[in-house]
C-alpha cells in the first residue's frame, strides 16, 4: 500500500509528489498521458513559484521577462519588469522535470493510465485505472486539472461555466523578452503574446464571449506571424468562484482541480504549487496526529480566499472599464506592480484600495 | 496617526461613516462582511453561479459609489440587498428575459409546506449554504420571480412586507408568488418527498 497516490502530473501533482517524496513518503503518481506532455499555457511564472519549489529558474530553462507592453487599440504603454522576477516556461518541460525530480526523490510514476474509479474503505482507498490495474493507498491527491474526476468524487460541486482561453504556440527564433497584453479587444477579457525560449505564445481569454468568435479576434494578434500550420488550441481556465469542499478524510484537491487560478492574472501555476505545499503540510500533520485531511479546505482558503476574492473584484473592474483603466495606467509603474503582485510582495487588498480611490473615475 | 485598531471590531455604522470619508479599509471590511451574502443572493436570483458573481461585481462597485448618500443610522444589509436585487433585475432585463409572466396572478394555493430546512451562514458558503443538490436544481428551474421571492422568504427570512418593499410589489403578489413557488417546488420534489415519507 502506498502512503499517497497523486492523480495527474501537471505542476500541482508533480510538485505535491516532489514535496512528499522528499519527506520520505511512499508516493505513486498516475498520469493518463505519456510525459513529457503538452499543455496549453502561456507559462508565465514569477520567481516566487521557483522559490516555493526550492529550484532555480534555470533548472527549467526559464525565459527571463524584461518588459511588459500594454496595448489599448492603437495606444501602447511600456514598463520594465524588475530583473529576474518574472519568467516563462515551456509547460511540457516544466512539468516533466518536476515529475522526474519527484521520481529521483523516490516517487514512482505510472504514465499512460487514467484513473477511472475510486473506492473508499475504512482505512484506505483503492484506485482503479482504465487498464484494469488497482492500487491501494492511505491518501489521495486529486491533481487531475479542470473537470477533475476526483473533485466530482468528493462532491466539490464546481457547477459553473468557466471562461475559455485559446492559444497558438509559434516557433520563433529569438523572441524579445517582452510580454504584450492587449486590452480593448473583447468585452470581458484580453489578448496576450508571451515569449518563451524559441517560441511565441499568442492567446486570448474571455468570459462571456462567444468561443466561435474568438479565433477571429486572435487573428488580429497573429497577422504578422507565420502561423498557418500551427494548431489553435483551447482550454478552460479554472478561475476561483467561491469556496467549495476541497477535501474529505483521505482526499485533497490541488491546482486546477480546486479551481484556484488567480482571476486577475490568469495564473494557475503559482497557486497549484502553493496548494501542493499546503497539501504536504496537511498530510504530514494528519499522519502524525492521525486526523482526517478535511481540515485542508479551511487551510487553503485561509491562505488564499481573501486574495482570490479581491483579485476577482479587481479583474471585474479592469475588464469592465478597460478604456479608463488604460488611461489611469500612466500614473503607475505597472511593471513593478505586476512583479510585486505575482511575487506576493504586494497584496490584492492594497491594489484594491488604490483602485477604489478612482471609482467612479471622477478624476478622468 | 494611524491607529492599529482592527476594522473587524467596528460595527457597521462606524464602517459606513469611515467609508463615506473615503476610507477604503473600512469598505473592504464591509465587503468582508457581506460579500458571501451578496453573491449567494445574486446567484439565486440570476439562477447560476457565473451570473451571480458577475452581477455581484457590479453591486460592490455600486455600493462604493453610493455609500456617501447612505444614512448610517439605518441597517446596512437591507440597503445592500435592495441594490443587489435591483442590479440583478437590471441585468435580467438587459438580457430580455421577461420578468413578468402570466402565472403572476395565480390564485392562492393550498396550505403550503415549507422548504426543507435550509441553513444559511454568511461566513461559510461552501458546506452549510450548499443546498441539497436536488433542491437546488428544482429551485433553478422555477421562473425567476418565484425563485427570488421564495428565496427571500425561506433563506433571507424576510417578512412579506420586507419582500414587497424590496421587490416593489404589493403584499398580495408576494403571498401568491410564494404559494405558487412552494407548490411548484413540491411538485418538482414530489418523488423525493414521498421517498422520505416512507422511510420516516
Ligand atoms: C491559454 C492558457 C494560458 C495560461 N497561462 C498561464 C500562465 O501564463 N501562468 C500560469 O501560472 N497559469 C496559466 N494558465 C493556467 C495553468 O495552465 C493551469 O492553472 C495549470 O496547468 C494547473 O496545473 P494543474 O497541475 O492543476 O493541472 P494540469 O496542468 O491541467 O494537469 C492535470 C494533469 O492530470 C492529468 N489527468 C487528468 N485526469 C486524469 C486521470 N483521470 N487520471 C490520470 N491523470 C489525469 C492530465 O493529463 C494532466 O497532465 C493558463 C491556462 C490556459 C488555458
Amino acid at each position: 500500500m502506498h502512503d499517497v497516490i497523486v492523480v495527474g502530473a501537471g505542476p500541482s501533482g508533480s510538485s505535491s509528489a516532489l514535496f512528499l517524496a522528499k519527506r520520505g513518503l511512499d508516493v505513486l503518481i498516475i498520469e493518463k498521458k505519456r510525459l513529457p506532455r503538452y499543455k496549453v499555457c502561456a507559462g508565465g511564472t514569477p520567481r516566487y513559484t521557483f522559490e516555493l519549489l526550492d529550484l532555480s529558474p534555470s533548472y527549467f530553462d526559464a525565459f527571463n521577462i524584461e518588459k511588459i507592453k500594454v496595448y489599448y487599440r492603437e495606444r501602447v504603454r511600456e514598463y520594465s519588469i524588475p530583473s529576474n522576477s518574472i519568467f516563462t516556461v515551456h509547460r511540457d518541460q516544466f512539468d516533466y522535470r518536476l515529475t522526474q525530480l519527484a521520481c529521483h526523490n523516490g516517487a514512482e510514476l505510472l504514465e499512460g493510465e487514467e484513473v477511472i474509479e475510486i473506492e473508499e474503505e475504512n482505512n484506505s482507498l483503492t484506485i482503479k485505472t482504465n487498464l484494469g490495474h488497482k492500487f491501494k493507498s492511505r491518501y489521495l491527491i486529486g491533481a487531475d486539472g479542470i473537470g477533475s474526476k476526483i473533485a466530482r468524487f468528493i462532491g466539490a460541486n464546481f457547477r459553473y461555466r468557466v471562461p475559455l482561453a485559446i492559444q497558438k504556440d509559434i516557433p520563433y527564433k529569438n523572441p524579445e523578452p517582452i510580454i504584450s497584453l492587449f486590452m480593448g479587444l473583447v468585452p470581458m477579457g484580453y489578448g496576450w503574446i508571451f515569449p518563451k525560449n524559441r517560441t511565441l505564445s499568442v492567446g486570448l481569454g474571455a468570459y462571456a464571449f462567444s468561443p466561435r468568435k474568438m479565433p477571429q479576434v486572435l487573428s488580429i494578434l497573429l497577422k504578422d506571424l507565420n502561423h498557418t500550420n500551427i494548431p489553435l488550441l483551447a482550454h478552460p481556465i479554472a478561475f476561483y468562484r467561491g469556496k467549495r469542499r476541497l477535501a474529505n478524510e483521505r482526499i485533497v484537491l490541488v491546482g486546477d482541480s480546486a479551481h484556484i487560478t488567480d482571476p486577475f492574472s490568469g495564473e494557475g501555476i503559482r497557486n497549484a504549487v502553493k496548494s501542493a505545499k499546503i497539501a504536504e503540510e496537511t498530510i504530514l500533520e494528519c499522519i502524525k496526529k492521525n486526523k482526517p485531511l478535511s481540515i485542508y479546505t479551511e487551510k487553503i482558503y485561509s491562505v488564499m480566499a481573501r486574495e482570490l476574492f479581491l483579485a476577482w473584484m479587481i479583474s471585474g473592474i479592469f475588464y469592465r472599464f478597460q478604456d479608463r483603466i488604460f488611461n489611469l495606467m500612466d500614473r503607475f509603474d505597472m511593471g513593478a506592480i505586476l512583479s510585486n503582485l505575482l511575487n506576493e510582495r504586494t497584496s490584492y487588498s492594497q491594489i484594491f484600495k488604490k483602485i477604489l480611490k478612482f471609482i467612479p473615475f471622477r478624476l478622468l | 496617526m494611524y491607529k492599529a485598531k482592527n476594522y473587524k471590531d467596528y460595527d457597521d455604522s462606524t464602517l459606513i461613516k469611515l467609508s463615506q470619508k473615503g476610507d477604503e479599509k473600512a469598505f473592504e471590511e464591509i465587503l468582508n462582511r457581506y460579500s458571501n451574502r451578496i453573491i449567494n443572493l445574486a446567484t439565486r436570483i440570476m439562477g447560476s453561479v457565473d451570473d451571480g458573481w458577475d452581477v455581484a461585481q457590479e453591486v460592490f462597485v455600486s455600493i462604493w459609489k453610493n455609500i456617501k448618500s447612505f444614512d448610517s443610522s439605518k441597517n446596512l444589509y437591507p440597503w445592500i440587498r435592495k441594490i443587489t436585487v435591483n442590479a440583478c433585475y437590471e441585468e435580467l432585463r438587459k438580457r430580455g428575459k421577461g420578468l413578468e409572466s402570466s402565472l403572476d396572478d395565480v390564485e392562492e394555493g393550498e396550505p403550503s409546506i415549507d422548504l426543507p430546512d435550509v441553513k444559511y451562514s454568511p461566513e461559510d458558503n461552501y458546506s452549510k449554504i450548499e443546498l441539497n443538490e436536488v433542491i437546488e436544481k428544482a429551485l433553478e428551474t422555477l421562473p425567476e420571480h418565484y425563485r427570488i421571492t421564495l428565496w427571500l422568504r425561506a433563506v433571507e427570512n424576510l417578512t412579506y412586507e420586507e419582500i414587497a418593499e424590496t421587490l416593489n410589489i404589493n403584499i398580495g403578489t408576494v403571498k401568491s408568488r410564494i404559494n405558487m413557488a412552494r407548490k411548484l417546488m413540491r411538485d418538482k420534489l414530489k418523488y423525493y418527498l414521498e421517498v422520505k415519507d416512507e422511510s420516516s
